[in-house]
């Protein structure tokens, strides 16, 4: 999967999908002025990372748009027996948008970018401990609105 | 441990992030609490829903109106200055053509994992070599979310799956089978069997079709190491052992080996396996 690909679908999620590709477009941007400073010590993919987080950040401060609209899915294919996880899909996608924005960028670098919580630390510039306190209290948090929205629990 | 502490770790355990001891202390505490067991259930299943996700792509338009961009950028910026440059010699689109090759360069050897650790199977395959050997119930049920996958009897595994189905109704010697799977992956139909050790403990064994290499440890730190005529890649998860390796025309995948005598003796039993369906082939032939 290109970075791109990768930065964008973050977006999607930070910041609706209305403006992700503007926003990845910026984080490029800074990309290109900053190379000169990406020391090969980290991993490209936190340097990466940390840019786009701050982009995100900044955007949602300039616009003032703490939540979004979120990512609406494709309908599920009706003959699919996937019906209810399609749905259940939907509802998390949902409750994402929902999600305090610390909360959701750390949940997103770990559920759906898969870093571990060294690399989120470097991304976010936080402790390790910190990062494992956030994710309780996203999922936490994730778990009232998904119920909230009538989320079951698979059997 | 008591509530408070596990509710505090139960991120970090489900994430794979705990030392042997906190990871022991907080099962046996979620097993025997209900509340604490819940909300781990609860955390689980939020993770597989969320490795369900779709993952869409960014727009074929990105690059050239990043082209524009940089071409409107004020000349004093770094970039607009490189642009101009650049300019005398290559097209802009050119430019940021090679600009994204080299990140591309750069990710690559910033760190081999870049293309697939997280994203692709071989960021899955990681999780589950690291969480596997601990929990593999949660490891599993990860797993079988990522794919279109299900559970099979032994009868079913077909002649397409040679090892995994002797493996499930004649299993090496110390261990007993437990349950195996066919999945779906981008790489080929794949079938995977369960053993579980008589000393304890669990190993997994993938067979991928006949596919030559798959993609599947470039995640993880591999290492080289020759088990009698076959090479493995093995690589450390914790404290146990993934090997991934070809012997006769399949592809193979150990995961949750405790020791390099068990990923030698298990690979030995692969070879022997090999041989005897030759031998099977050959005496049809003849």
């Amino acid at each position: 999967m290109l970075c791109a690909d990768r930065v964008y679908r973050h977006m999607v999620r930070m910041v609706g999908v209305q403006h992700a590709a503007d926003v990845t477009q910026q984080v490029f941007l800074r990309v290109f002025e900053k190379i000169n400073t990406f020391r090969g010590l980290a991993r490209f993919e936190t340097w990466l990372f940390r840019l786009a987080a701050n982009e995100a950040y900044q955007y949602l401060r300039r616009e003032k748009r703490w939540k979004h609209r979120p990512l609406e899915l494709e309908p599920a294919d009706q003959r699919s027996s996937h019906t209810d996880s399609e749905e259940s899909k939907q509802l998390l996608e949902d409750a994402i948008g929902q999600l305090d924005v610390e909360l959701r960028s750390i949940f997103l670098l770990r559920e759906v970018e898969g870093l571990s919580y060294q690399e989120i630390a470097e991304v976010l510039k936080v402790p390790e401990g910190t990062v494992a306190s956030r994710l309780n209290r996203a999922r936490r948090e994730l778990r009232t609105l998904l119920s909230d929205l009538g989320w079951e629990l698979p059997q | 441990m008591n509530c408070s502490e596990t509710k505090e770790l139960l991120s970090a355990f489900l994430d794979g992030e705990l030392s042997h001891e906190l990871r022991e202390g907080v099962r046996r505490h979620a097993q025997e609490c209900a509340s604490c067991g819940e909300e781990l259930a609860l955390f689980s299943a939020i993770a597989v829903l969320a490795k369900q996700l779709p993952h869409p792509v960014a727009p074929p338009d990105i690059w050239p109106r990043l082209s524009q961009e940089l071409e409107a950028a004020t000349p004093r910026s770094r970039t607009a200055w490189l642009m101009r440059d650049a300019r005398r010699t290559y097209s802009i689109v050119g430019l940021l053509a090679a600009a994204v090759l080299l990140l591309t360069g750069i990710m690559l050897w910033s760190n081999r994992r870049m293309h697939s650790e997280h994203s692709g199977e071989a960021g899955r395959f990681a999780q589950f070599a690291r969480s596997f050997p601990d929990d593999p119930e949660s490891a599993q049920q990860l797993l079988l979310a990522s794919y279109e996958s299900r559970a099979v009897g032994k009868e079913e595994l077909s002649n397409s799956a040679y090892y995994t189905a002797t493996a499930a109704s004649q299993p090496p010697d110390g261990y007993a089978f437990q349950q195996a799977y066919a999945m779906k992956m981008a790489c080929c139909e794949c079938s995977q069997v369960v053993l579980r050790r008589q000393s304890g403990g669990h190993v997994a064994i993938f067979e991928h079709g006949a596919v030559e290499h798959p993609d599947w440890m470039s995640g993880l730190r591999c290492t080289n190491m020759q088990c009698g005529t076959t090479r493995c890649e093995v690589a450390q998860t914790g404290e146990y052992l993934a090997v991934s390796c070809h012997v006769a025309d399949r592809h193979f995948t150990i995961v949750g080996a405790n020791s390099k005598s068990e990923v030698e003796a298990l690979v030995a039993w692969l070879q022997a396996a090999g041989s005897s369906a030759r031998g099977d082939k050959s005496r049809e032939v003849s």
